[in-house]
């Protein structure tokens, strides 16, 4: 990972490049502009820097679930199944990679454990 | 020599390839994981969900503030993970990023929408800021995510106080940079400057502890 470690954010308070620190705390703050934001290669490098230090505020708190939590999750699922497959078969057929069968897809409300 | 005929398949997601050995399985990353889930892979899904609820949970809890409404925006954002993991590019972050990115805007976008900013302010001036994230009984107990979570408290608490406050309000209190400014009575520009020193901190940290 040396790229990271060499990487530094540009100085926006002048340069006319969007905050990308900003960007990258705050989902209101980045709908306000996000398409530029991406449209540029620096400030759209820089938020993806941001976004994985963000991503360990995120770890810091993290929590264990309630047991009930994932079988919710793929009920959830299993009512508006429009996975990923789905919409593969619609526009190029089979998919190569087909779920398991019914009984053991995780589609399937699994036993309220973790 | 093996047996490709009597050796169990490790991996009956990837392609067999002549002249390759059968290894040990290893557990797959987040990324193998989440790259499956784009294909359609459900045991992969499920797997990823066992993989980042707690990140996702957490986050949502800690912005939320709310049991059942965490719950619910939980499985949103788990929904939302399956519909958009065809397009997760690995160029672009990492799984983490990615799925921490989907369940903070979530997170925020549901406070926002349930008006709850009177509450929540209230509950602001009850709770002092926090020199590090809030760590309570539901933390799961696993030492390398334990060791993570110890190294983010440090870069926390090496982040000056103005720092922290407002990494703090507008990560895990989901304000923006213009409402941070309001509440602390200091200018936007401050703010940005004070975000981004901080983050750009605490990411120096985190490498130099890696």
């Amino acid at each position: 990972m040396a790229a990271a470690r060499r990487w530094r954010p540009r100085d926006t308070s002048s340069s006319g490049h969007h905050d990308a620190a900003i960007h990258a705390l705050h989902a209101a703050d980045a709908a306000m502009d996000r398409q530029e934001v991406e449209g540029c290669g620096i400030c759209d490098s820089d938020l993806e820097a941001f976004r994985e230090t963000a991503s360990h505020l995120a770890q810091a708190v993290a929590a264990a679930p309630p047991a009930h939590l994932k079988a919710a999750v793929f009920t959830k699922l299993a009512q508006n199944r429009r996975g990923p497959h789905r919409l593969w078969r619609i526009f190029f057929g089979p998919h190569p990679i087909q779920p398991a069968g019914d009984s053991e897809s995780p589609m399937s409300p699994p036993d309220a454990e973790q | 020599m093996r047996n490709s005929e009597t050796m169990p398949d490790v991996n009956p997601i990837r392609p067999k390839r002549s002249g390759l050995q059968a290894v040990p399985a290893t557990p797959p990353s987040t990324r193998d994981l989440l790259e499956r889930a784009g294909r359609g892979d459900e045991q992969a899904f499920s797997a990823l969900y066992d993989d980042v609820a707690p990140m996702v949970f957490g986050v949502i809890k800690r912005v939320i503030r709310d049991q059942a409404l965490s719950e619910e925006v939980t499985q949103e954002v788990f929904v939302e993970v399956w519909k958009l993991a065809p397009r997760y590019d690995a160029a672009k972050g990492s799984p983490h990023a990615w799925v921490s990115t989907i369940a903070h805007r979530r997170a925020v976008d549901r406070v926002r929408s349930e008006q709850s900013r009177k509450n929540r302010e209230q509950a602001d001036v009850d709770t002092k800021v926090h020199t590090g994230p809030d760590v309570g009984d539901e933390v799961v107990a696993d030492m390398v995510e334990q060791l993570d979570r110890v190294r983010v408290r440090e870069a926390l608490a090496a982040l000056s106080e103005a720092q922290r406050e407002a990494i703090e309000l507008a990560y895990y209190g989901g304000r923006t940079y213009r409402e941070v400014a309001v509440l602390l009575g200091i200018a936007e520009g401050t703010v940005k400057t004070r975000i981004r020193d901080g983050l750009i901190k605490v990411r120096d940290h985190m490498e130099v502890t890696r």
